[in-house]
């Protein structure tokens, strides 16, 4: 493969891992968070 | 709206554990499929390998295409049912079309930068994906900044129909206006060595897709129970256990 198209095939490969795992990541954070101030409120620390 | 609406929806452990399992599904499919695509086909005569590309690009431009019907369905449910699972299904599609959307935007920018020798151009395709992208963006905007529950359900789900019907003129745009991008490819016109890269990735990027929606509608139906919890206990009428 000639330097220049792996560098823009290697781009375009990293920025589409980049979107899944920061979405992915993005979704764990977002559950994780409500999770933990659900446990905080049932188990009456936020009350 | 009624805090009884996602008493039927808690999230349990047998329904996370056969999500992680597909997540896990989609991640291997995912990874065989790029690994398959890569390693089968041979440099394209006139983009060489920049073909490969198009593995990620074309099922990108796919997902972000099929994702606002996603969102017009959910929206159309609320309106008609006003439930309230309905709306976070609908608000979790919506951004999985926005990452899926703008990741399309780069990915034609890269692919664009070598072939057409510009990054980008004001042509029918770009711009009106631009405008979906947009829309959906704005979509998230609207409920972020609406407080009231059912005004913000109402007012997203008339953006989300009004989103998707951008979509067709996404898809038609290059038959509408022949500018830079060129127009859709099918099985009949491709090179058979590519197709099966192209099937095999657009199945891949479909159940990344379902995952993500899936998986964010889990995280948006825990955050409204904690809302309805810390709204109970708030008014001191709490002991539902909401989510547990």
């Amino acid at each position: 493969m000639e330097a220049s198209n792996l560098l823009f095939v290697s781009a375009a490969y990293a920025v589409a891992w980049a979107m899944f795992i920061g979405y992915f990541v993005h979704v764990r954070r977002a559950t994780s968070r409500a999770r933990a101030l659900l446990d905080s409120v049932n188990s009456g620390s936020l009350r | 709206m009624a805090h009884a609406a996602l008493s039927s929806t808690t999230v349990t452990a047998p329904r996370t554990n056969r999500l992680a399992m597909f997540g896990w599904f989609a991640f291997v499919f995912l990874v065989a499929s790029q690994i398959i695509a890569i390693a089968i086909s041979p440099p394209d005569r006139d983009m060489g390998d920049l073909q490969k590309i198009l593995y990620v690009h074309v099922p990108s431009a796919w997902m972000s295409m099929l994702a606002p019907f996603t969102v017009l369905y959910f929206s159309l449910l609320y309106l008609w049912k006003k439930r309230e699972e309905d709306d976070l299904l609908a608000a979790a599609s919506a951004e999985v079309a926005t990452a899926f959307s703008g990741l399309t935007l780069v990915l034609g920018m890269i692919w664009g930068k070598p072939t057409w020798g510009v990054w980008w151009a004001w042509d029918a395709r770009m711009t009106s994906m631009l405008v979906q992208f947009l829309i959906l963006v704005g979509y998230l905007s609207l409920r972020a900044l609406v407080d009231e529950r059912d005004r913000r359900a109402q007012w997203s789900a008339a953006v989300g129909i009004l989103g998707a019907i951008n979509v067709p003129i996404v898809y038609m745009s290059v038959r509408w206006w022949r500018t830079l991008h060129q127009i859709q490819s099918s099985p009949a016109t491709v090179d058979p060595a590519y197709v099966i890269g192209l099937r095999l990735n657009a199945f891949a990027f479909l159940f990344v897709m379902i995952y993500f929606i899936r998986a964010r509608y889990g995280a948006a139906l825990l955050e409204r129970a904690a809302e309805h919890a810390l709204q109970d206990a708030a008014l001191g009428t709490g002991g539902s256990n909401h989510g547990s």
